[in-house]
C-alpha cells in the first residue's frame, strides 16, 4: 500500500467535482444541437429500459431461476441491444455515459 | 432575478470578494451577482471560496439556483431547522471518498451466457466495493452522507471539523490497512477534500413556486 500517494487531501479534484456537479441538471434542447439533444434523450430511456431489463436478467440468473437456453438469449439480447444503442449514439456524436440522465432528487441513471 | 443566493450564515461575517451578505431575522444570506452566479459551476467556486475563507456556510443544492427573494422568504418559517443545520455544520467540511468501478470488459464477449455471467460479476463486485466504501467511512466515527453512485464510482462524504482532520486521516490510515483486499481496493480509492459540506446540507424546505 503507498499511503503517500493515496491520502493526500487537497484540491486536486476541484475540476473533477465540477464535471459532475456541471451536468445539466434538467432537459434541454438547443436550436443549435436539436438532434444531438433529442437523441440523448430518447437513447437514454431506451438504454434505461435496457438496463432495467438487464437488471432483472441478472437477478434470476443469481437465484437460478434460468434455464441455460433463456439465459443464453437474455444474455445474447441485451448485449446486442446495448450495443445497438451505443452505436445509435456514436452516431450523435455521444459517448455511453452520455445517455446517464438526471432524474432530479432520484438522482441519475447509471 | 438579479441576485442569486449560495446559502445561509449562522453570524455576520467578512464574505469573498463579489459575494454580499444581507440579513434576515436571526440568520444571514450569502448571495452573489446573478451574472456572476449563474452557473453550477460558478455557485461551487463561489462556495469554496467562502469555504476557504473560514465560513460555515449552508449551500442551497448546487442545482438550484435561488432568488434572494426567496432565500429571505424561506428563513422565517424555516428558522428554527436552519438553525440547527447550521450548527451541524458549524467548524466542519467534508471528505469525500469516492471508489472507481471495475468492469469486466465483454467487448469480445460472444456467447450471451458468458456476457450475462460477466455482468453478473460487476453488478457482485459493485454491491461489495459499496459496503466496503460505506464500512470504511462510517469506521471513521463521524457523520457520513449519503452515498452517490454514477456510473463509474461510488462516492461519500464525512464530516469532519476542520481541526481534526489530521487526525481524521490517521484514522482513516489505520482503518484501511486493517481492511481486507486492500491491495486491490487502495488503487481505485480518492480521498479528497476539505470541501464544504455539501453533502450535509440535506435539509429540505418548501420554495415558494417562483424559485423553480
Amino acid at each position: 500500500m503507498t499511503e503517500d500517494n493515496v491520502l493526500t487531501i487537497d484540491a486536486i479534484d476541484l475540476q473533477s467535482v465540477m464535471a459532475r456537479a456541471g451536468h445539466r441538471g434538467k432537459v434541454q434542447i438547443n436550436p443549435d444541437t436539436v438532434e444531438q439533444d433529442l437523441a440523448k434523450l430518447v437513447l437514454g430511456l431506451m438504454e434505461l429500459l435496457r438496463q432495467l431489463m438487464e437488471l432483472q436478467a441478472i437477478r434470476k440468473m443469481e437465484k437460478g431461476l434460468l434455464s441455460p437456453e433463456q439465459e443464453e438469449r437474455l444474455g445474447m439480447t441485451l448485449m446486442r441491444a446495448e450495443q445497438a444503442i451505443h452505436d445509435l449514439a456514436a452516431r450523435f456524436g455521444l459517448k455511453p455515459e452520455d445517455l446517464s440522465l438526471d432524474l432530479g432528487p432520484l438522482g441519475r441513471t447509471i | 432575478m438579479t441576485r442569486v443566493a449560495l446559502g445561509y450564515l449562522a453570524k455576520e461575517s467578512l464574505l469573498p470578494s463579489n459575494l454580499s451578505l444581507y440579513a434576515a431575522s436571526d440568520i444571514f444570506i450569502v448571495a452573489g451577482h446573478k451574472g456572476l452566479c449563474e452557473s453550477v459551476t460558478a455557485r461551487l467556486f463561489a462556495l469554496q471560496a467562502c469555504f476557504d475563507s473560514g465560513l460555515d456556510v449552508l449551500p442551497f443544492a448546487l442545482r438550484t439556483r435561488v432568488s434572494l427573494d426567496v432565500a429571505q422568504s424561506c428563513v422565517r418559517p424555516n428558522e428554527m431547522a436552519l438553525k440547527a443545520a447550521l450548527q451541524k455544520i458549524r467548524g466542519c467540511g467534508q471528505i469525500s471518498l469516492s471508489l472507481r468501478k471495475v468492469r469486466t470488459d465483454l467487448s469480445l464477449e460472444s456467447e450471451g451466457r458468458g456476457w450475462l455471467a460477466g455482468r453478473l460479476s460487476d453488478f457482485t463486485n459493485n454491491e461489495k466495493d459499496r459496503h466496503w466504501l460505506q464500512q470504511i467511512v462510517m469506521s471513521i466515527g463521524y457523520p457520513v452522507s449519503e452515498l452517490v453512485e454514477t456510473p463509474k464510482s461510488f462516492t461519500i462524504g464525512c464530516l469532519v471539523s476542520r481541526q481534526d482532520v489530521r487526525s481524521v486521516i490517521d484514522i482513516l490510515h489505520a482503518n484501511l490497512a486493517s481492511s481486507g483486499d486492500v491491495e486491490l481496493l487502495i488503487p481505485r480509492l480518492t480521498v479528497s477534500g476539505l470541501w464544504p459540506a455539501l453533502g450535509f446540507a440535506d435539509l429540505k424546505i418548501h420554495l415558494p413556486a417562483e424559485a423553480a
